[in-house]
């Protein structure tokens, strides 16, 4: 008893070039949605959430969006298109963003991950994406292009609320540009699903922490903390970050730190999972990754 | 990933004599199966087939006002429409519950009940028309639980059934429970809830039904009861018996699903004759979620003494099922919570006391292990606690207290062979248990549980003298063997059971046997794949016809031959003289050698369950012919940051008295580990309310395989399968179920497993990470660290049915059966169900 259906007939355009597509999308005065991986977009149509307009872009055969690089400056360009099986096969991504790497093996099961790409993942703005999280640990931007040019907006800033956001019907993202965990920082990736595949999470937490030592202490010089499933959309935790930047990492601190993320976060109930198991767990994680991070600089190993 | 041993009871070991049963072989479907060949329901099709689609209902509690087709009529490829008015008559599996309508006539009473079907052309077209029908409806009040149920007695949603809204309601007491309960040592007394659950067959249910030229109609269907489909076709139909054939295509998956006959069934058949064209529909998988007859949520409060040494005094069980909104196997599941409570450890006096509620959901149903796994999940929780109060380690405490092979229970089942204590050695030993149980870090355990279930229900659904299960063979010159059988092939492998109980009697191979199965005109009655009843009534049925046949045989060879009957071997596609093999000839000679003799052969075999000691009314539910036993062993990881928990390693020990086909076996054990994990830590069936601007419908939170969570390869842990097998009188070559046995022991074990890796009680199935943060939390705070259901629902069941017990001296019989039911404060008894169905 499916509740809407596609129209009546549906046109799809399946541009080779970037130019080709950002010129459709500013010609066309209907609705077009966009086609990447379609993990997203077919199961909504085949499940009536929403209805598969007059025109699809699919811009599944623009190659040029398909890449992973490193760029001069250090920071990681990823082309929209590539697949989660793309940044599990990244040797680069899984040195220099893990806890990407990570979330990528975690996501849907083996089928979706080969079609699902990590750009569609950023714009279909689920809360509960997995691949998100990461990113805003990273320091994500994002590159959006349209006809008229390009403008870069900081992941954080990119969702308006749920499964919204900035980016303009004629805009395409064209670029996911990521900062390298640093030398001797630390990543932390956790999942909380209820099954090992085919999940979808109750909470999905990420974060990097550079945690040095000034003689038995150890002193926390920065944290970037991304999470998921929480709020109306995934969140870059800036409260909680700000207090623990440049403080000796203690017991005490993390028990503030695990605090005021609870109260940075807005859960709700729903057919997943309720709020109080979220906010609960969602403080467990950080405080997990925290008291790892204390014990590694402890035994003065690095990395996870 | 797993490893298995086979281990026989008796002192020499498994036995020698068998030469196919007992051992690991192909299955006689195996390769249609995996070459894609398999002819399921949805493959058949025929010249001039139309598809049919049902129009639900989206209210779960509704009158229907109007129904409008008009505009379905003149739409492209419409050939036509049934309403309820086409099809009066009611149906139902029980006799006692005849409360479904092919088509709703004037009420709808859950999201997804049947009104309309349409047929077109093609199957687009059909779901076109189905969507342009309009149903006007005029809400009515909707119950979501059994509270609701008990605080709304009006309006009924059935105009039968014990009182208001109580389809069903049973209070029965063997020996004195109160009296006995003063001399317990230790008594506990728990509330667990089990939630429901569904089937989640890989095929989805679907029909298609074929107008013979002469006004008969042949229906080939995904069932795993033909005959009581059957039987159902009759009577809304209303044409002979013998002018409607039902042919159950193989099942891709039941586990109780496909149990009922169904709306889509009977339209289909209407349909067809109304059309006189050949009509199909397949179910979509939303729709098998409506059909549901799944597991019923079930709470209970049990209350058990103990002796301080760990022996059982009595036990009083009250059960509450929440029934959705038809009968269906409904009133046996009430009696299943309670019934086989006694047959695995000795209980000396019990009480049971349950109510079956209707509700405005899908209707439940039987399930794999139909009614036993919720109070099982208590039963085995219970144990563990007991243990640990009593100071005695869990494995010991079941020890002291199984049941002796041969004993009849305090509710008057009669058990046949109990290979339990092998059982528990087994596991005990393959998991390390004395060594590591109790002794893990924090986060890491092991639990302990054990199970029985029945091989076969005693009674069939319809009262009646003949027999369960029936099989013809006709053999000829060809040597070939043509076994009729009315069996379901439901992905079981029962196919492979009557045709290796063939061959082993004749001696000679599967590929000699041609089967014919689960044809209402061709086949001998079977009643149907339920129950775990095909293994031993449809194997002793084909045993019987090959022993008779193997009589004739040896008869004219004997003849032939010059040698006593009484010493021809009948092996190796050969009939021979035992005292001395090079006499005697080729099974193919052999077989005309009896042709000639006799003329042309065929013989018949049947089955009847031997008659049960239980004289008293609902003595009906839980007699059977055998018990098969399992016990299991679970390891788990608990994570306290997000009560995650992973079980890691199951060992599972079942006691199946003999193997037929020993990879079947291992198949059946693994298959129940995952289901019984399911339910353990994922699967339920949930609701929701929407809210009042949306008609305050009750709703499946999740109608799709998208949420309705069922693990995968990668949750599934490491198993180890132990095959027991203490061979049953009663057993074709000693053989009891597998099916839904191994299920039971598992979510109670994975419960006990969580309590002894971090010390709280998750007093509830399935246990989801919050419970366990939760009990975590109150355990923190000092307060009970458990997660579980309030209070049982207040109910006053009565005066229970009076039964003396075996130990007392009793006859099987009530010794008040005209006072039971009745309420002190009322002197009568409201209103029963025994008078048969609703009346309309």
């Amino acid at each position: 008893m499916r509740g809407t259906r596609a129209a009546a007939r549906t046109e799809v355009f399946s541009p080779h070039s970037l130019e080709a597509a950002v010129q459709l999308l500013a010609e066309v005065k209907e609705p077009v949605r966009i086609l990447a991986g379609g993990t997203d977009l077919m199961v909504e149509v085949e499940t009536g959430r929403s209805e598969l307009p007059g025109l699809v872009l699919d811009i599944s055969r623009i190659r040029d969006l398909r890449f992973v690089d490193e760029g001069d400056e250090g920071a990681i360009h990823i082309g929209p298109l590539v697949t989660f099986a793309d940044v599990r096969r990244s040797a680069l991504l899984r040195e220099k963003a893990p806890a990407l790497w990570q979330a990528a093996g975690l996501v849907g099961g083996e089928q979706i991950r080969n079609a699902a790409t990590l750009g569609g993942n950023i714009m279909n703005a689920s809360p509960a994406a997995d691949g998100i999280p990461p990113l805003l640990a990273a320091e994500t931007h994002v590159v959006l292009t349209s006809s008229e040019g390009s403008r870069r907006i900081p992941l954080f800033s990119f969702f308006k609320g749920y499964r919204t956001t900035v980016a303009k019907p004629e805009e395409l993202l064209t670029e996911i540009v990521l900062q390298p965990l640093a030398e001797g920082a630390h990543a932390y990736f956790r999942k909380v699903a209820p099954r090992r595949a085919q999940a979808i999470s109750k909470v999905v937490f990420a974060g990097r922490i550079h945690v040095a030592r000034d003689g038995a202490a150890a002193v926390l010089k920065t944290a970037r903390l991304g999470i998921g499933a929480v709020a109306p959309h995934a969140l870059r935790l800036f409260e909680t970050e700000r207090l623990l930047g440049a403080q000796v990492l203690t017991p005490r601190l993390i028990e503030d730190a695990v605090r005021t993320l609870r109260s940075e976060i807005a859960p709700i109930d729903d057919v997943r999972s309720t709020a109080d198991y979220r906010r609960a767990v969602a403080g467990n994680m950080l405080r997990a990754f925290l008291m790892a991070g204390l014990t590694r600089s402890e035994s003065g190993k690095a990395g996870f | 990933m797993s490893d298995y041993s086979l281990e026989g009871q008796s002192p020499g070991g498994r036995r020698q004599d068998l030469k196919l049963i007992g051992k690991a072989y192909r299955r006689v479907d195996g390769p249609a199966k995996v070459t894609g060949q398999t002819v399921f329901a949805d493959d058949y099709t025929a010249p001039r087939m139309v598809f049919m689609k049902l129009k639900r209902s989206h209210l779960p509690h509704a009158r229907i006002v109007g129904i409008d087709v008009e505009k379905a009529l003149a739409m492209s490829g419409v050939v036509g429409v049934l309403t309820g008015r086409d099809m009066p008559d009611t149906f139902g599996i029980l006799p006692v519950s005849q409360d479904e309508h092919a088509l709703c006539p004037d009420v709808v009473r859950f999201v997804g009940d049947p009104v309309v079907a349409v047929a077109a052309l093609t199957e687009d077209e059909a779901e076109e028309a189905m969507r342009a029908i309009v149903v006007d409806y005029e809400p009515l009040p909707t119950i979501g639980s059994v509270q609701e149920a008990l605080n709304t007695p009006e309006p009924r949603l059935h105009e039968y059934g014990d009182e208001g809204n109580v389809h069903k309601r049973i209070t029965m007491e063997f020996g004195d429970v109160e009296a006995a309960l003063k001399d317990a040592d230790l008594i506990l007394e728990d509330d667990f809830f089990y939630e429901g659950n569904t089937h989640l067959p890989m095929e989805q249910h679907a029909t298609v039904a074929v107008p013979e030229p002469d006004g008969k109609v042949t229906l080939y269907s995904s069932t795993q009861t033909p005959h009581y489909l059957h039987k159902a076709l009759t009577k809304v139909l209303g044409l002979k018996a013998s002018h409607i054939r039902v042919i159950a295509a193989p099942n891709g998956g039941g586990f109780g699903g496909k149990s009922d006959p169904f709306n889509h069934e009977i339209c289909a058949a209407k349909m067809a004759l109304k059309l006189g064209r050949p009509v199909k529909i397949t179910l979509t998988r939303e729709e098998v979620f409506y059909c549901h007859r799944g597991r019923h949520p079930v709470q209970m409060h049990m209350k058990t003494g103990f002796t301080k040494d760990g022996r059982l005094v009595a036990q009083h069980l009250q059960t509450a099922l929440d029934g959705g909104a038809y009968g269906s196997y409904g009133v046996a599941s009430t009696y299943y919570t309670g019934a086989l409570q006694t047959v695995t450890y000795k209980l000396p006096k019990y009480r049971f006391d349950s109510i079956r509620c209707f509700t405005n959901k899908p209707p439940c149903g039987p399930k794999r292990g139909h009614g036993t796994p919720q109070p099982r999940f208590g039963w085995e929780v219970q144990l563990d606690k007991a243990a640990h109060a009593l100071g005695l380690d869990p494995a010991q405490l079941r020890l002291k207290n199984l049941v002796e092979p041969g004993e009849v229970t305090a509710n008057w089942l009669k058990v046949g062979s109990i290979g339990l204590r092998k059982c528990i050695e087994a596991v005990v030993e393959g998991s390390g248990w004395n060594e590591r149980y109790g002794k893990l870090p924090f986060g890491r355990g092991l639990g302990l549980a054990c199970s029985s279930y029945l091989t076969g229900a005693g009674l069939p659904i319809y009262w009646n003298h003949m027999p369960h299960s029936g099989a013809q063979l006709k053999l000829d010159r060809s040597g070939g063997v043509a076994l009729f059988c009315g069996e379901t092939e439901i992905g079981q492998g029962s196919d492979t059971v009557i045709a290796a109980c063939v061959a082993e009697v004749l001696g000679i191979g599967l590929d000699d046997i041609r089967l014919c199965v689960a044809d209402t005109d061709l086949t001998p009655v079977d009643l149907g794949s339920y129950s775990s009843r095909v293994t031993i009534m449809a194997g002793n049925a084909s045993i019987q016809a090959a022993e008779r046949a193997k009589e004739l045989i040896a008869e004219a060879v004997a003849q032939r031959l010059d040698v006593p009957k009484g010493r021809l071997v009948f092996a190796d596609h050969r009939v021979f003289d035992a005292g001395d093999p090079e006499t005697g000839m080729s099974w193919q000679e052999a077989v005309q050698c009896a042709e000639s003799l006799h003329g042309t052969l065929g013989t018949t075999g049947s089955y009847t369950p031997p008659r049960s000691p239980g004289r008293y009314r609902g003595a009906g539910v839980g007699p059977s012919p055998a018990y098969s036993y399992s016990a299991c062993v679970v390891e788990v990881e608990v994570d306290p940051d997000t009560g995650l928990m992973r079980v890691e390693h199951v060992w599972m020990a079942h006691d199946v008295g003999q193997c037929i086909n020993a990879a079947s076996v291992m198949g059946q054990i693994e298959g129940s580990i995952y289901m019984g994990l399911a339910e353990a830590v994922m699967e339920e069936s949930a609701f929701k309310r929407l809210p009042k601007n949306r008609s305050a419908a009750l709703v499946h939170k999740i109608p799709s395989m998208l949420d309705y969570k069922s693990p995968t390869f990668l949750d599934m842990p490491k198993m180890s399968s132990y095959v027991i097998e203490d061979p049953d009188p009663n057993g074709p070559f000693g053989a009891k179920e597998v099916g839904q046995g191994p299920l039971l022991p598992m979510p109670p074990a994975v419960a006990n497993a969580v309590f002894d890796a971090v010390g709280v009680r998750v007093d509830q199935v399935p246990i989801h990470p919050h419970m366990i943060l939760d009990a975590l939390a109150a355990k923190a705070k000092g307060r009970p660290p458990r997660f579980g259901p309030g209070a049982f629902p207040a109910f006053d069941f009565g005066t229970p049915l009076k039964v003396p017990t075996p130990d007392e001296g009793g006859d099987g019989k009530a010794t008040n059966p005209e006072e039971a039911g009745i309420r002190k404060d009322q002197g009568t008894m409201p209103e029963t169900s025994n008078t048969g169905g609703p009346r309309r």
